[in-house]
């Protein structure tokens, strides 16, 4: 099995670490609302804008010390979505522009717009950089942490708790899967084929039978342990002074980066 | 299918997370006897599974492999209430876990995947499943469910993305709703392999009075049928309201970038139908009309099948 991102380098000992959790949440939010406002067109002004939030999130990646590789490989893992709409923008239906291809018996003709290619590009880029913003904010912050920031902003408590059930539930299942897979393919000669895909049903199913079984006892363990509603937290959050700065140093940058074109003019 | 930021405009992304926030309460509050003391570990226990369940890969073919996205699973055994309170859980510690998933996006993905897709695929079951949970009718219930869900999903996400960017909306639909109706027929085959599991490994599941005791009745099979309708409406009706108040406030950036004579011709990005217009139709009004027309045609549809599904069950008690 895998370990998940967050075990492997939420202890950061980098600058980041020491932020409050909210903060972090915050300046993510902020940062990700910046770059959503920005408009979809391929100009040098919107390019410009483009780079420099990209230029900022790279700078906070190595100045906080994290696994830039890690954080590289992750972020295009979750690229091939965001590749297949981006790819959208390279054809559209109809005559005009340049012709692409047509599909014989039908009317179908398609062609590619002008500027597709820019604005495929600007979107991979927009996508890449939020992703890497999240990537940066979760790789320095444990989950836990997340889920009181969760809990102190604006989410119900009982949601909390079922997330943070769902964390720590993940892990033992996936384990539980794994065992089931190493089983399938020692039984089915490595897990191809028709009989493998037969078995996968019944696996699944299963799974959900033990999963019933374990929630049954987790519950009964939880009461006996004076669960009432809410899981106990022993460390509390503490917003300082300097959290105060830092948001205010973000809110800075960000409003640079999105004011420069009207100090730079028109192009 | 998970969108991730940077896709969709604010005024989308600020509409779905109302809409898909009001679908979350309403649901948590269905669920309200569940989540508060007795069944926390179940909801979050079965967001696990889900997750887990997702890492069980199944080949079609050499090339592709699929994975159980579950949302039909869960709506079909315990509700849309459970369906739609799970799927959120799980898409906050995906996008905590693996940034699967955008922060702004995340109201936008607790739409497609938890409240579209459960929302579809329990109305279809609703629609054609017999009351015996066993048979060839009831696989092929949740086979059709399973793969309405998907289909659904993909198309509210398709029609995100089309409010938001100036792609081509024919191939952007075709796109992503080709590909997740391949997927879907995945989700039906692996769901009616489970559900044919779960029907031997546990059959009291099945059994509607075993069902409705382990979901204490809130979210039961029987008790289901107003909630699903009320937690769509409602929560289009916010979406919807807030979508207008978002894209009728002016764009500070916008704005000021037209002012400024930067690309003032183009259609701003981020207003609700940017450059909204039916391919081959001259006439503007005749333009904007039809995909508001299409849009009115698909609820009142919506409403056709609820008032259908609310008499037939009526009858049925009768």
């Amino acid at each position: 099995m895998h370990r998940p991102l967050v075990d492997r380098s939420a202890h950061v000992r980098g600058p980041l670490g020491a932020w409050d959790p909210r903060l972090k949440l915050l300046a993510l939010v902020l940062f990700v609302c910046a770059i959503s406002f920005l408009p979809l067109r391929s100009t040098s002004v919107v390019w410009g804008q483009h780079l420099l939030l990209a230029g900022l999130v790279l700078f906070a990646v190595l100045w906080a010390r994290a696994s830039a590789g890690v954080l590289a490989l992750q972020s295009l893992l979750v690229l091939p979505f965001a590749g297949m709409v981006a790819a959208t923008h390279l054809v559209a239906i109809g005559d005009g522009g340049t012709p692409l291809f047509a599909i014989p018996w039908t009317s179908l003709h398609f062609r590619y717009p002008d500027g597709g290619a820019e604005r495929a590009a600007l979107v991979l880029l927009r996508v890449w950089t939020t992703i890497l913003a999240t990537l940066l904010v979760i790789a320095t912050t444990p989950l836990p942490s997340f889920l009181r920031a969760l809990e102190r902003c604006f989410l119900p408590q009982t949601l909390v708790v079922v997330i943070g059930l769902v964390y720590r539930y993940v892990w033992v299942l996936r384990e539980e899967a794994g065992r089931m897979l190493v089983a399938r393919r020692m039984r089915t000669f490595g897990g191809r084929g028709w009989v493998a895909q037969g078995i996968a049903g019944a696996m699944v199913g299963t799974l959900f039978v033990r999963t019933l079984e374990r929630s049954e006892g987790v519950h009964r363990a939880m009461l006996q342990r004076g669960y009432c509603g809410s899981l106990p937290i022993l460390d509390e959050l503490r917003w300082t002074y300097a959290d105060t700065m830092r948001l205010c140093a973000i809110c800075l940058l960000l409003a640079l980066a999105l004011v420069q074109p009207l100090e730079s003019g028109a192009p | 299918m998970h969108l991730p930021d940077g896709m969709l405009s604010p005024a989308v992304a600020g509409a779905m997370i109302a809409a898909a926030g009001a679908a979350v309460a309403i649901a948590s509050s269905r669920l309200r006897h569940i989540l508060t003391t007795e069944m926390a570990p179940f909801i979050g226990v079965l967001g696990a599974f889900i997750f887990a369940a997702q890492n069980v890969k199944i080949p079609f073919g050499p090339w592709f492999a699929g994975h159980l996205d579950g949302g039909a699973l869960i709506a079909i055994l315990l509700g849309p209430s459970a369906g739609i309170v799970t799927i959120f859980a799980v898409l906050v510690v995906q996008l905590l876990l693996a940034a699967d998933g955008g922060v702004l996006a995340l109201g936008a993905n607790t739409w497609n995947l938890g409240v579209a897709d459960a929302v579809a695929a329990f109305a279809v079951y609703r629609l054609l499943a017999p009351r015996a949970a066993a048979g060839f009718r009831f696989y092929a219930a949740a086979a059709l469910a399973a793969f309405a869900g998907v289909v659904a999903a993909s198309f509210c996400c398709a029609a995100q993305i089309a409010l938001s960017m100036p792609a081509d909306r024919g191939v952007l639909f075709g796109t992503i709703v080709g590909v997740h109706a391949v997927i879907g027929a995945g989700e039906a085959a692996l769901t009616v392999l489970c559900l044919r599991a779960l029907r031997r490994l546990a059959p009291a599941l099945f059994r509607e009075s075993a069902a409705a005791a382990r979901v204490a009745g809130a979210a039961s099979l029987r008790s289901a049928r107003r909630e699903w309708i009320s937690i769509l409406l409602l929560s289009l009706l916010v979406g919807t309201v807030v979508a207008y108040f978002a894209s009728s406030l002016p764009d500070g950036l916008e704005w000021s970038l037209s002012r400024h004579g930067a690309g003032a011709s183009e259609t701003p990005a981020s207003a609700p139908f940017p450059g909204y217009s039916t391919p081959g139709i001259d006439s503007e009004f005749l333009a904007r009309a039809i995909p508001i027309a299409i849009g009115v045609a698909a609820v009142t549809l919506l409403v056709a099948a609820c008032v259908r599904l609310l008499r037939r069950r009526a009858q049925e008690k009768g």
